[in-house]
């Protein structure tokens, strides 16, 4: 029995690695294709992240939302439940957090008090809108895929609302908030990148989910209710309230996400379209595999893969979107259960073949 | 006034017609059981692809194959993915959106060496309008009715197409055995996995018309994310129709006016955005209030008892 799991664990790495193999290989192939000078292009998109602080810093300014989205995405991924709110609760705590930041800025509030306040502001954000497809789902038994989705594009226009009628900057040519005062806004890490004190933020947050997970009798109910609810209900957990408290964490997480995101980066709330950093989230979570201790390095990896495409994107003609396939090619050979399956079940025969001998 | 209301009826009908294509192809597979997350996918490669090929081939019969050849590859990808290598359908949904949105872009550069559309770069053809005889010539129904494109009364077609479809043809009522209960279908000989592949198909097939009336009769080019959550809309019309495609028509005719509403408003003061809003917080506001009527109801049968 051991060796099966062994065999399962070792697997599971190797298919991971596969799949990321044949996704690098498609894309370093359109990226051929598509280039005139296909060396210095595939240099750029595979090295160019690491060629200077600026381009690190903008690397970093992307994997710290993807720790804070991958792990609230985790929650719901692991309670096996497809709640897609991130994507918009994200844009929405954004939204609020430059609205109270813009309130109270001036008001002489000391900097770190400040932050933790509008920190506050962003989880209580996500929670709250969380709340709506969790409570639906659990109570009312409505499907909370397509609520989450139809609040998205609510919560998107919604914010572009409020930004149109209560923040509007007119002093500038664009759509966007007044700025968020200096005191606000998360110190650089480095000066002049995007390497913020936010990642403090995101590995808190990701110990605090692994913890959760691996350390407490909810973590234990979470990952039970989504990997077998029939045994879950048989054991007499308590499904309604776990799986309701589990997706409004992973909400408010991704409320978080959007908090650190705007004040690290942004000096104004401009965001007019969805940010799908909710669904990178997911897509974190699915590269980690629901184990939130190996969500730093799904966060890495896209965070690398992401800024690769955008220096590509501003160094040669190479559109950005090229990514977005790559992504679906990784997610599809990562969560499909079958893919290299029969391999898999051959190594498991041979092994109980063996240990049959020995016994024998 | 009266010319007004004619004009916005009649754009009314302009701006459901992909709404409708996209609604009933939801039904298609909401009948075997399934949400279908992927219209949206399907939409935009054949809306590119149809643009693309009649534009190469100056055919608009190929484009339009073309078009069908590309949406219904995407079913495939998603439906083997899905039923064969057991992957979350949900999941495997969401992320060909998101590759197509990019995708889609990424294949128009390579073609035209465009990012924004295909205006001006590609001479592709386009299905024309029509005038109704006889409906025509009555007045104001004939402002409303008449002179549309030919996919939209393609469209209305096709609501009845897939009502008899459903309900009155054997592959139907295998769909809808399947939907029902798929251990049931299977113990009968019909196999779920079939059943599955070919809805999905279906569904392609007719989610293919709307995105190439979005390319090649709405607008006459392609344009990145032209589809605009058009597909999720669809969706969600379908679902508070649990399916049925007539009442599915009805739900993406209503959103489909909010969308023409909003056009109008942009013009004036009143906040384009809320009016946006609409459908989708329509859409929850329907579910609740659906999923309340269903426990009042299974409460009186149970008092009853």
């Amino acid at each position: 029995m051991k060796e099966t799991r062994k065999i399962e664990f070792g697997f599971e790495i190797f298919r991971i690695i596969v799949a990321l193999a044949i996704a690098y290989g498609i894309t370093l192939l359109c990226i051929m294709i598509i280039s005139d000078d296909p060396f210095q292009a595939v240099y750029m998109f595979a090295v160019g992240p690491f060629t200077s602080i600026r381009r690190l810093g903008q690397l970093f300014g992307k994997f710290i939302p993807y720790l804070l989205t991958g792990a609230g995405m985790c929650f719901v991924y692991a309670s096996n439940r497809f709640n897609l709110i991130g994507e918009g609760v994200y844009l929405m705590s954004g939204c609020l957090v430059a609205y109270v930041a813009v309130q109270l800025g001036g008001a002489g509030i000391p900097h770190i008090l400040f932050v933790l306040l509008l920190l506050v502001v962003g989880a209580l954000t996500g929670a709250l809108f969380g709340s709506v497809p969790a409570l639906l789902r659990e109570k009312m038994n409505i499907n909370e895929t397509v609520v989450s989705i139809m609040m998205n594009w609510a919560m998107l226009y919604l914010a572009t609302y409020l930004v149109k009628t209560k923040m509007y900057d007119n002093s500038i040519t664009y759509m966007a908030s007044k700025p968020i005062p200096q005191e606000a806004r998360l110190t650089a890490l480095i000066p002049r990148t995007q390497l913020h004190t936010g990642i403090f933020v995101g590995i808190i947050a990701v110990a605090v989910t692994a913890l959760i997970f691996y350390r407490t009798a909810l973590g234990y109910d979470i990952r039970i209710c989504g990997a077998n609810p029939k045994f879950a209900k048989a054991s007499g957990i308590n499904m309604t309230a776990t799986l309701i408290l589990a997706q409004v964490m992973g909400a408010a997480l991704a409320g978080l996400g959007g908090a650190v995101d705007i004040l690290g980066i942004y000096d104004r709330y401009m965001w007019t379209a969805l940010t799908n950093m909710g669904f990178d989230g997911l897509i974190v979570a699915v590269l980690s595999k629901k184990n939130p201790v190996f969500i730093p390095l799904g966060a890495f990896l896209l965070a690398y893969m992401r800024t690769g495409a955008s220096i590509l994107n501003y160094t040669t003609e190479i559109p950005i979107e090229f990514v977005d396939i790559m992504q679906a090619v990784i997610i599809l050979l990562i969560a499909a259960e079958h893919f290299l399956g029969g391999f898999k079940e051959k190594l498991i025969f041979r092994a109980s073949k063996e240990k049959n001998k020995e016994v024998a | 006034m009266l010319d007004t209301i004619v004009k916005f009826l009649f754009s009314v009908i302009r701006v459901s017609t992909p709404l409708v294509f996209g609604a009933v192809a939801a039904c298609v597979t909401r009948k075997a059981g399934l949400l279908n997350l992927a219209i949206e996918s399907m939409m935009l490669a054949s809306a590119l692809t149809g643009v693309l090929v009649s534009g190469a081939t100056q055919s608009l019969l190929l484009g339009m194959l073309a078009g069908f050849a590309a949406a219904i590859a995407i079913t495939m990808i998603i439906s083997y993915s899905a039923f064969v290598l057991k992957c979350d359908l949900y999941l495997v949904s969401i992320a060909m959106n998101t590759a197509l949105v990019g995708g889609t872009v990424f294949v128009m550069y390579l073609f035209t060496q465009q990012k924004a559309n295909t205006a001006g770069a590609i001479p592709s053809l386009f299905v024309g309008s029509m005038e109704l005889p006889l409906i025509k010539n009555i007045p104001l129904l004939g402002g409303i009715l008449s002179g549309h494109n030919v996919l939209t009364y393609v469209a209305f077609l096709m609501v009845f197409l897939v009502w008899f479809l459903l309900y009155k043809t054997k592959i139907g009522l295998r769909i809808r055995s399947v939907g029902e209960n798929p251990q049931a279908a299977e113990s009968v000989g019909i196999s779920p996995r079939r059943i599955y592949f070919l809805s999905f198909g279906m569904s392609g097939f007719i989610a293919a018309l709307g995105g190439m009336y979005m390319s090649m009769g709405y607008l006459t080019w392609f344009a990145r994310d032209m589809i605009a959550g058009r597909g999720m809309i669809s969706m969600s019309a379908m679902n508070i129709a649990v399916g049925e495609p007539v009442s599915a028509t009805l739900a993406a005719m209503m959103f489909g006016t909010a969308d023409a509403l909003s056009n109008y408003m942009q013009l004036g003061k009143f906040p384009s955005e809320l009016i946006s809003m609409f459908p989708y917080v329509c859409t929850v506001a329907i579910l609740v209030l659906m999923a309340v009527i269903r426990t009042v109801k299974a409460t009186a049968e149970r008092n009853k008892i």
